[in-house]
């Protein structure tokens, strides 16, 4: 049996050393023998690698529907001349590296891309740069796939129309997202329905709508990314067991803007993040369970938002510094649990030293209250009628019907490792 | 004094034309407006829809599920609707609710993922069909259809 086995092994990798011998590199060149990207894919095998030397190849549309290793030289321009998706993979294990990908087609009933990839697993789309086209790397029904370094500049600033998004994701399953930095595009990355995901230290700015979005994508994480000046900020729903953590959102400012938009998140936690200058920090709509836990916020509109049917959810151990309103809430009661918070407005004594506050702080201001409640009343931000209502509750705080508290203000910031 | 009567009759004149008027949608400003549903800034103008109640209110939705949704968690009753709009998919227009059939197809992706477009017209509706495959539509069976994919999300509100 042992013997068997062997003689299998023997045979087994006999036959990989045969294939790999075999495995061969085809060399793409203006003036070389094969001087088109269509050509070698047509001549190669599963396995072979293409390199792919500098110049502007105009193809039409380059299918990838061998497992072969493409590599751009000195960066070669795919151009889809406004016409045509420019390279589409349908092959697994496909790896597409080094190339400048530019100008793909337009269409209001398809989804043109300069990369798309379907139906297949194991892709890597790798250091390339993607410029002005209508959607630049789209996944759909693709597993265990990287996309890595690349640098995507879509077509549009912020506030012009129709464009798709930069990093696509429809129906997915363990792909990372690394390292990429998107910008001009509708959303920076979109997903729908992608499960067990990782997206991991990219920039995504200047996109028109949202810098992140996502809807019905559970159990992926979001590490170290940086959401900056998005038309409205970012935006993740109906989602559970969702984990973001140590990413920046700024600089997202404007009357609907905020920096992270919760609706309908469940189980999930937001962790050492930051927040700065953004209209809200987080506005959470339908949000149970979810821990947020160790951010900073730091000069934003509002730090909170946190609407009447989120419930069951932990806000503790945050740093909240200069932000105009600390936290709104359109509901007299409290069903989430909040404590142990930094609050830089905070006036109370700490008599017996241990750090915390001796009397709980309020972070939901009477106006506050009101605002969210009649969004016209912030022309009275800061007039005399607010500082009146804002010395009545500090020294009636009967009158004040807002039951939200954090019942352990601590007395200094919280420090915590990076 | 009869000058003055006759102003007055042609200002109540000038105002039931102008209220009249006032049953076209009130345009969508895209990229700016959020959906009532489901909050997300509608983008897209192939799927959106709104709708505005008797008391005059209007709402905007980036979908035509979560239109759908909107009615059916907040009970709104017909007798409350003075109308409701959704996006013709071909030219993009919203067209009244009364014109128009759905196609459910994975080849037209909606923002919200359940993938139901509007057609004013039959012919253009027949060739998506051809393109794109999906089932055709009424109006009850798109109410059931998102009654059923959406139940939790629905009945979460109360």
């Amino acid at each position: 049996m042992a013997r068997e086995n062997r003689l299998l092994y023997l045979s087994l990798s006999l036959l990989t050393i045969f294939i790999f011998s075999f495995s061969k590199e085809i060399e793409v060149c203006k003036g070389c023998p094969i001087g088109s990207v269509k050509r070698a894919i047509e001549l190669a095998r599963a396995g072979d690698t293409i390199r792919v030397r500098g110049g502007t190849y105009r193809e039409g549309t380059i299918e990838i529907s061998k497992s072969v290793k493409l590599l751009g030289i000195d960066k070669p321009v795919l151009d889809g001349e406004g016409k045509y998706e420019v390279v589409r993979i349908t092959a697994p294990n496909v790896v597409l590296k080094g190339f400048k990908i530019v100008n793909s087609g337009r269409s209001e009933l398809e989804d043109i891309a300069g990369v798309k990839v379907e139906n297949t697993h194991g892709c890597r789309i790798e250091d390339n740069v993607l410029e002005n086209n209508f959607w630049a790397v789209y996944l759909a029904n693709v597993k265990d796939c990287v996309v890595e370094g690349n640098v995507i500049r879509g077509p549009f600033r912020v506030g012009e129309a129709y464009s798709g998004n930069g990093i696509h994701l429809w129906h997915c399953k363990r792909v990372r997202i690394k390292d990429n930095y998107i910008t001009g595009h509708r959303d920076g990355i979109y997903f729908e329905f992608v499960e067990d995901s990782r997206i991991e230290g990219n920039v995504s700015e200047g996109n028109w709508r949202y810098g992140l979005h996502f809807m019905f994508s559970h159990r992926d994480e979001y590490l170290r990314n940086t959401f900056r000046k998005n038309g409205v900020g970012v935006a993740v729903m109906y989602t559970k067991k969702v984990v973001m953590r140590e990413n920046l959102f700024e600089l997202n400012w404007g009357g609907a803007s905020y920096g992270l938009l919760l609706k309908a998140i469940n189980d999930s936690l937001i962790e050492r993040n930051t927040f700065y200058k953004n209209t809200a920090g987080i506005l959470m709509d339908e949000c149970q369970r979810s821990v947020i836990r160790n951010n900073d916020f730091i000069e934003n509109g509002w730090a909170l938002r946190v609407w009447a049917n989120s419930m069951d959810n932990s806000i503790v151990a945050n740093n909240f510094l200069s932000n105009t309103f600390e936290m709104s809430t359109n509901s007299d009661s409290n069903p989430n649990t909040i404590e142990g918070n930094y609050w830089s407005s905070y006036r109370g004594y700490d008599l017996n030293g241990d750090g915390v506050g001796d009397v709980p702080y309020k972070p939901v201001k009477l106006f506050s209250y009101v605002l969210e409640n009649n969004p016209a009343a912030a022309v009275l931000l800061r007039s005399f009628f607010v500082q009146l209502l804002d010395f009545v509750e500090e020294s009636l705080p009967a009158v004040v019907s807002v039951s939200v508290e954090d019942p352990r203000p601590l007395m200094s910031k919280i420090e915590w490792k990076r | 004094m009869r000058a003055v009567v006759h102003f007055a009759l042609w200002l109540l004149f000038l105002l039931t034309l102008s209220c009249e008027g006032t049953l076209k949608p009130e345009p969508i400003n895209y990229g700016k407006d959020s959906c009532a549903f489901c909050l997300m800034i509608v983008a897209d103008a192939g799927f959106s829809a709104e709708i505005k109640t008797k008391k005059g209110k209007v709402y905007k939705f980036d979908s035509i599920e979560c239109m759908v949704a909107y009615l059916l968690k907040n009970k709104l009753k017909k007798e409350e609707l003075a109308a409701v709009w959704v996006a013709d998919f071909p030219s993009k227009r919203l067209v009244r609710l009364e014109k128009v059939k759905f196609l459910v197809s994975e080849g037209l992706r909606s923002p919200m993922g359940l993938n139901i477009s509007a057609f004013a017209n039959e012919e253009e509706l027949k060739e998506a069909f051809r393109h794109f495959g999906g089932k055709v539509m009424g109006w009850e069976e798109v109410v059931n259809y998102v009654k059923e994919k959406w139940q939790g999300r629905i009945g979460s509100s109360t």
